[in-house]
């Protein structure tokens, strides 16, 4: 099956919870799930869950931007 | 200067003359006065009571309006007509024969819907099920036909209807089926909370997007490309710093809180949104590596609906919808600049053609509006013909605008809805449905529904209308020409309305025996057409019979009588353009050009200047040929006389020099009342007849010598 995947943010600074930072990280919407991923392809989620961005390239607008990661956030917290 | 009054009291105009003078000089001023008794002024009236205001006035109102008429306007270039609640369906009752008849509807809009950025367009356009299928050769959108619209082969025209009974059998069934494909989404639905529409255009003079409340339903966006030429390395650039978030209700600016909810606390001062990209990946880091074409579209979820939490709460946590800003961008032809230098190739710039990005939203209160649950009930879209049609009908578009709007449609059916053909024989012992252009079939109708009579099923003999003499009443239309071919727009009285009508199709519509009845406002022969041979009065009436001091005769006034020229109002239905209302004149040849007009109004149901100048003929022939009605008392009829039946009056006039003569003349009978203690009355209008006993005034209509333009 075709994986969808959905560009929502790329090239930032994310700061995790566990207070690593990766740089040019991008957040996505792959086959429904909205996700931070690092250059390495890994996933941020649980300790290294992205709790700030900086100086993002935004490719949704606001709305749509601000919903998945609202999504992300509730099903990481 | 005195004034001296005679008499005490005032008793009537009171004069007096007053003289001045002064002392030395000739000056001398004489006045006459008349007081008149004064009287007290009369009480002030109460204030009368302000009226109660009616109640349920404002559809009537409404449906009463001339702008609210589904019948073509005159100003054809008009903003499509958008329905209101309350607003009548209307009956499209025609067929076209021999080149004359049908019908032009102007409907109104009940609902829009978009799909991958294609409009759909909804319209009721009757009660019942219209035979004829849409043409777009026949379909107007204003001045412009669709057929020849710049993306008329991609426009499609679909009835939709679905009957009481099988609603009834499955009321969640939409009858409106237009696209099944839950991944593509549906264009048009029933349910009122099943809708989609389009977000403005956001480019780079900024835009504004809005959150809806979406709360406890489901809902999916398209997102399309809108620009021209080579776009593939073309993006539209908005920096973070020109954009802003407000509640859309309080007005609260609430743009750091946004960012805040984003990971972002102070918001940012780098950074921009970027639209219309395309994205890769190189050595691990993403990258912009190009724009969308234009006309391409990304759907988001990639299909199905999303599932939203109820009660509705924003992104930021607030029962609020949030209004999104952007105040400005940049449009960028070499998006892919950073991507080339990481890879050392260089950048190639395209067009700068890129207008933004558009939005389509669609909202469902179904995961699924295809397959509604069981206890969604469409019944209230039971025996209506929705049209629906789907494409590019909005208005043509000034350079570089998208617009939403569209002009009035209006379109041409050949057949209106199918009825019970009351007109015709029965064929297996039922009446046959179809299209119709006779009055009486569209009598009928009424009462079906009305739920008093069913071709299937109702006993002739239960009818509320006699239908004995239908058949033979439709032939003569036909052999007059007289159809019914028109659209009834607003709520009408189902009595008032036939019996206002039929004198058009020269019937009229009694009541006898009980029952509604049609009978021919003239004398016709056996072969159903307008009889000018000689006839036999159905009674005869001397004083021996009339009830005695029961007479009347009545003359009618000067006024009534005077020569004048018929206006006739009737519709034209020439299908290659929109039928307007048109006029046909007729007088008798002897008749001034100068004379007084006196205007007919058939435009709901006459599309023939030979409809039109027959029914004025009669006018015209009744008007001369009547001077006066008569009512008089006898005793209780059972020979079953009924109205437009001719009766003969034979009464003998005695003088007292003996110059006795009987006086001999036929009338009309235009109402016959029977009362409980025996007495039938009569109330005729004088039908005279030529020496060979031939109606004089069916004579005029067949045989008289008229203008007619």
């Amino acid at each position: 099956m075709t994986e969808q995947v959905y560009s929502l943010a790329i090239g930032f600074t994310a700061t995790c919870a566990d207070g690593s930072v990766h740089e040019s990280a991008h957040f996505c919407v792959k086959n429904g799930e909205p996700m931070f991923y690092n250059t390495a392809g890994e996933k941020l989620t649980g300790n290294t869950a992205v709790v700030s961005i900086n100086n993002a390239t935004f490719l949704a607008t606001a709305r749509i931007y601000i919903g998945w990661f609202k999504q992300y956030r509730e099903a990481e917290s | 200067m005195t004034i001296s009054f005679g008499g005490g009291g005032f008793s009537g105009p009171i004069r007096s003359k007053l003289s001045t003078s002064s002392s030395g000089s000739s000056d001398t001023v004489s006045v006459s006065w008349a007081i008149y008794a004064v009287k007290p002024p009369p009480p002030t009236p109460p204030t009368p009571p302000q009226p109660k205001a009616p109640v349920q006035t404002t559809a009537l109102n409404s449906d009463q309006a001339p702008d609210n008429s589904k019948k073509p306007k005159v100003d054809l270039g008009a903003a499509q007509k958008v329905a209101t609640a309350g607003d009548t369906v209307p009956l499209v009752f025609c067929k076209r024969a021999n080149g004359v008849g049908g019908a032009w509807v102007s409907p109104q809009l009940t609902k829009t819907g978009v799909n991958n950025f294609v409009g759909a367009f909804l319209y009721p356009v009757s009660q019942g099920q219209i035979v004829s299928s849409p043409q777009k050769t026949l379909a107007w959108n204003g001045t412009q036909c669709v057929a020849f619209r710049s993306d008329a082969t991609n426009i499609t025209l679909t009835h939709y209807y679905s009957t009481a009974a099988a609603l009834a059998a499955a009321p969640n069934s939409c009858p409106i089926t237009s696209g099944s494909n839950t991944s593509s989404g549906t264009y048009l639905f029933c349910d009122f909370d099943v809708f989609s529409y389009l977000e403005p255009i956001l480019g780079a003079g900024g835009g504004t997007e809005r959150d809806l409340d979406v709360g406890g339903k489901y809902d999916f966006r398209n997102e399309i490309t809108r620009g021209s030429g080579d776009l593939s390395n073309t993006v539209l650039k908005i920096p973070v710093t020109q954009f802003s978030v407000f509640e859309s209700i309080s007005g609260t600016n609430v743009t750091t809180a946004y960012w805040a909810a984003v990971g972002i606390s102070p918001p940012p001062t780098t950074g921009d949104f970027v639209f219309s990209a395309t994205t890769a990946v190189y050595n691990g880091v993403n990258y912009v590596t190009g724009g969308q074409a234009p006309g391409s579209i990304r759907r988001s979820p990639s299909s199905g609906y999303t599932s939203n939490s109820s009660p509705y709460t924003n992104v930021l946590g607030g029962s609020e919808p949030l209004v999104f800003v952007y105040t400005g961008g940049t449009i960028d032809n070499q998006a892919d600049l950073a991507y080339r230098t990481a890879r050392g190739e260089s950048s190639t710039a395209t067009d700068t053609t890129l207008d933004g990005i558009q939005d389509e939203e669609h909202v469902s209160i179904y995961a699924d509006p295809t397959s509604p649950p069981t206890s969604a009930n469409f019944q209230s879209y039971a025996d209506i013909t929705f049209l629906e049609i789907q494409g590019n009908i909005y208005d043509n578009p000034a350079n570089g605008t998208y617009p939403t709007t569209t002009r009035q449609l209006s379109i041409f059916y050949e057949q209106g809805v199918s009825v019970d053909l009351f007109s015709q024989a029965k064929v297996g012992g039922v009446y046959q449905t179809g299209a119709s252009n006779q009055f009486v079939d569209l009598a009928m109708h009424f009462f079906k529904l009305l739920r008093r009579v069913d071709g299937a099923t109702t006993a002739d003999i239960a009818t509320p209308i006699d239908t004995s003499n239908l058949i033979t009443l439709a032939s003569f239309c036909t052999n007059n020409s007289t159809f019914f071919n028109g659209v009834i727009d607003k709520q009408t009285n189902a009595i008032e309305y036939l019996s206002r009508s039929a004198p058009f199709f020269l019937l009229r519509f009694i009541s006898s025996n009980g029952r509604y009845s049609f009978q021919p406002i003239l004398p016709i022969t056996t072969g159903q057409q307008i009889d000018t041979t000689a006839l036999t009065p159905a009674a005869t009436f001397t004083d021996a019979d009339i009830l005695p001091g029961s007479f009347a005769k009545t003359y009618a006034e000067a006024e009534q009588r005077r020569e004048f020229i018929a206006s006739l109002l009737w519709r034209e239905t020439n299908n290659g353009e929109i039928g307007q209302a048109t006029t046909t004149t007729v007088r008798l040849s002897t008749t001034a050009v100068d004379a007084p007009l006196e205007q007919y109004d058939l435009s709901d149901c006459c599309t023939s200047a030979a409809h039109a100048t027959l029914f004025g003929k009669y006018q015209l022939a009744f008007r001369k040929h009547v001077t006066h009605s008569i009512s008089f008392a006898i005793s209780l009829d059972t020979t079953g006389l009924i109205p437009t039946q001719i009766i003969k009056l034979q009464r003998s006039r005695v003088s007292s020099v003996g110059d006795n003569r009987t006086e001999t003349e036929h009338y009309q009978i235009e109402k016959i009342s029977h009362s409980t203690d025996g007495v039938t009355t009569i109330q005729a209008n004088h039908h005279p007849l030529t020496a060979g006993n031939v109606s004089e005034i069916a004579n005029e209509v067949v045989n008289g010598t008229f203008t007619v333009k």
